[in-house]
Order: C-alpha cells, then sequence, then structure tokens
C-alpha cells in the first residue's frame, strides 16, 4: 500500500514538474521529457504494472496542465509504455550503460514521432498548417534535447549507482 | 518472468479501456482531485521555472542584464504615454457621444500560469481558471497593468489555454500610435516573432512607435498595450509594408495573466 501510495506521488511529481517546471526552462532543457526517463527506469527495474500505473497517473496529471484535448497525454504516455516494454523484452535487454542509454534514446525519439503525429492530426482537425517534415530548425532543436535526455538519464544513473555504493559500503557487514 | 510476459497483453487492454473511458469523461471522479491538485501544486514550480529561465537568459545576454532596469522603465513609460494619448481620443469623443458606458465595472479576473506549451501548432499558456469562473474563448488575456498577451483559445473546467499573440494563428485588430492611428492586423508567426502586414505605403512607420488594440474587434476594448514597432519593411514595388512588433518585456514568461472576462468594445 505504501509502495502504491509512493508510486502515485512520484508519478503525479513528475508530471508536475514536467509540465510546470521543465516547460519554462530554455532550450534544450525545455525539450526534455521526464516522464519517459521514469517509465524507462520503472520498466527496467519493476517491468509493466508499476510502468502502466505510473504512466496513467503521469498522463492524468499533464493532462490536467496541458492545452491538448483529454486523454492525449495519457494516451501517448501508455502506448509508449507498451513500446518501452517490448523494446526491453525483445531487443535492448541489457542492463548496462549503453543498454539504458540506447533503450531511452529509442523511446525519447518515439514520443517525439507521437506528438508529431498528435500535432499533424490536430492541424487536420483544426484547420491549421502544420507540416511533419523536419527542418533545419527542428532538427537542431530535437537533437540538443535528445543530447539533454541521454546526459539527464547518465546523471541519474550516476546518482543512483553512488546512493547504491554509498550504502552498501555503510551496511558490508550485512552483505 | 513467464508471469509478467502473459500480464504483458491484458495490462495493455486495460490502459486502452482506462483512455476511452478517461476521454469520454467517465473518470472525472479521479481525473477531477487530481486536476485541482495538480494545478494548485504547479502554479509556484512554474514560477520557479519561469524565474530560472530569466535568470540564464540574462546570465549568456550580458547587453540584457544591463538593460533590464532600463527596459522596465521604458516599458512603464510607454505605457503611460499609450494610456494618455487612448484617454485623450477617448475623451474628445466621450463628450459628444450619448449613452456613455462607464467601464469601471469591468473587474479582470486574476489567474497563476501553471503551463507553458510551445509545440509546433500551439504557442501558449495553461491558467488556473476555467468556465467555472466565467472564462470563455477568445476573452483578451493580459498582465501588468494592460499589456495583451493573447487570447483564450479553450476553456475547461478548472483551467483555459491561453493562444499567445506570437502564435501563427493569432490575430488581433491593432492601432499604431503616432501613425495617424492606422490600423491593422497584427499576426503572429510560429511563436517566434510578430507582425503587422498590408499597411499603405503612404503611412509613416517609426521605430519605437506603441501598438494597442484597435478596439474594433468584438470583447476587446481599444488601448490596450501590445508592443512597440521594431522594424519596418518596405519594398518600392509593393502598395504595402509591413512592420515587425516587439512584445513588451513583462509579456514574457507571465506568472499572472487577468482575462477580461467582461470587456466592452468602445467605438
Amino acid at each position: 500500500m505504501a509502495r502504491a501510495f509512493l508510486l502515485f506521488i512520484a508519478a503525479m511529481a513528475v508530471g508536475i514538474l514536467q509540465a510546470a517546471f521543465v516547460r519554462a526552462l530554455p532550450l534544450p532543457f525545455s525539450g526534455l521529457q521526464l516522464p519517459l526517463i521514469m517509465i524507462v527506469g520503472l520498466v527496467t527495474v519493476f517491468r509493466t504494472r508499476e510502468a502502466f500505473v505510473a504512466a496513467f497517473i503521469c498522463g492524468l496529471t499533464l493532462d490536467s496542465l496541458s492545452s491538448l484535448p483529454t486523454g492525449t497525454e495519457t494516451a501517448v504516455l501508455l502506448a509508449l509504455t507498451v513500446c518501452t516494454v517490448m523494446l526491453f523484452g525483445r531487443i535492448f535487454t541489457n542492463h548496462s550503460l549503453l543498454g539504458t542509454a540506447s533503450l531511452n534514446a529509442v523511446v525519447f525519439a518515439l514520443g517525439h514521432f507521437a506528438f508529431v503525429v498528435v500535432d499533424l492530426t490536430r492541424s487536420v482537425f483544426t484547420g491549421i498548417p502544420y507540416s511533419p517534415l523536419p527542418n533545419a530548425d527542428s532538427s537542431r532543436a530535437f537533437l540538443y534535447a535528445l543530447g539533454a535526455q541521454i546526459a539527464t538519464v547518465i546523471f541519474l544513473l550516476a546518482v543512483n549507482d553512488g546512493i547504491r555504493k554509498s550504502v552498501s559500503k555503510r551496511f558490508f557487514l550485512l552483505r | 518472468m513467464s508471469t509478467r510476459n502473459s500480464n504483458r497483453p491484458r495490462n495493455a487492454v486495460i490502459a486502452l479501456v482506462a483512455v476511452l473511458l478517461l476521454a469520454m469523461g467517465a473518470l472525472k471522479p479521479l481525473s477531477a482531485p487530481l486536476k485541482h491538485l495538480a494545478t494548485t501544486v504547479a502554479a509556484p514550480v512554474y514560477a520557479t521555472g519561469a524565474n530560472l529561465s530569466r535568470a540564464v537568459k540574462r546570465l549568456f545576454d550580458n547587453s540584457e542584464k544591463d538593460k533590464t532596469a532600463l527596459t522596465q522603465e521604458i516599458d512603464a513609460l510607454r505605457m503611460e504615454n499609450a494610456k494618455l494619448r487612448e484617454l485623450a481620443v477617448e475623451n474628445g469623443a466621450l463628450k459628444t457621444a450619448i449613452g456613455y458606458r462607464d467601464k469601471s465595472g469591468i473587474k479582470p479576473l486574476t489567474a497563476r500560469v501553471v503551463s507553458e506549451t510551445n509545440q509546433d501548432v500551439f504557442h501558449g499558456l495553461v491558467i488556473d481558471r476555467g468556465t467555472d469562473d466565467g472564462v470563455k474563448a477568445d476573452q483578451p488575456v493580459i498582465v501588468g497593468d494592460g499589456i495583451v498577451i493573447g487570447k483564450i483559445f479553450e476553456a475547461k473546467a478548472g483551467t483555459s489555454s491561453v493562444l499567445l499573440l506570437s502564435d501563427s494563428r493569432s490575430r488581433l485588430a491593432v492601432t499604431v500610435q503616432s501613425a495617424d492611428g492606422t490600423a491593422g492586423v497584427l499576426e503572429g508567426d510560429r511563436g517566434l516573432s510578430m507582425s503587422i502586414n498590408l499597411i499603405p505605403q503612404t503611412v509613416t512607420l517609426t521605430p519605437g512607435d506603441t501598438v494597442v488594440t484597435s478596439g474594433i474587434e468584438p470583447g476587446i476594448r481599444r488601448g490596450l498595450a501590445v508592443g512597440i514597432i521594431d522594424k519596418v519593411v518596405q519594398h518600392t514595388q509593393d502598395p504595402f509594408q509591413s512592420a515587425t512588433v516587439l512584445p513588451f518585456d513583462s509579456a514574457s514568461h507571465p506568472l499572472f495573466a487577468q482575462v477580461l472576462t467582461n470587456d466592452v468594445t468602445t467605438p
């Protein structure tokens, strides 16, 4: 019960951080996708159920702070969770730094593609002119954001590794 | 592992059903309190992000660092100047008008900004006021003491999205002060800039002129400040000229916004 509550709070906090904090930052940091890092982390550590629950709660939070039609963010996050589970189970099965970073990079690219599809669908229904083809500016912004995403993943892995080492040193007699 | 693998299709189906229920509004008992909590917490988080963004911008732009105080002062003076000009024109018109409507009853609805959106098809803000507070689409949104930043694009139960003037879809009827009240339409461009097009070549525009709302658009009164003319583009063969408009400094990353829910048009 306590774990479920923690997951709920963490997923909501990530959603709020993404919608309110990250999107207000200057480029390339505004392109960061914290929910995707969380989903990849949950899929690789806890597997599917926790990842789906967190994606749903995070999606609901993002939807409540978004200008997109209700349910869009949740649907995209859940679809990306399905993709992450499949990628982790069949292609990026290694728990190494390279494997985790690669999985994050592919999921980030898929997320970018998902929002291109959302924008395209929206433009069809609202009549807003929108070209899904990348131009020099959008390609540069995407690459910078991808770099920032991978750097964040490596930073979080290093922090996690540091904490684990510190804890295991302190309790080495229990091992 | 095999149990986990067998759970995958079931989890995906549950996820699909949850999204469908959400889209149909069946999950309102769950999403409504979550939305309330999220918008309450998001405002201070957004303020931190916006302040950090401004700080980073200043860090990489030394000239801006030096000019910030002066820019704010100039903005305030331009605002005051714009208001005084409009008051002078309005005063003359009101002396002869019959059935003058007192505008003192207008109470702007103050809202906190909870998020920003910089997608290719939408450049805007999300505020924590919605249909419950009387917010409707196309109502003007201002910051400070009357700087227009956009219009309400869509109002939901507890939140509304604001389409910024720099969005490609944004259109606003404006007039340029000190250019014989030349009227035009302010258009946004992919969230990057704003411009007034189709201004006759005979009109003299000067960089630094203040742009205000013209009041011919339903629901938006005359004289609300929009920005200042930055560049004027003229081609000898073209019968029209265009002008790039710079927004006021206080219009970027606002923490609070005001929705003019019962604004009236001054003829």
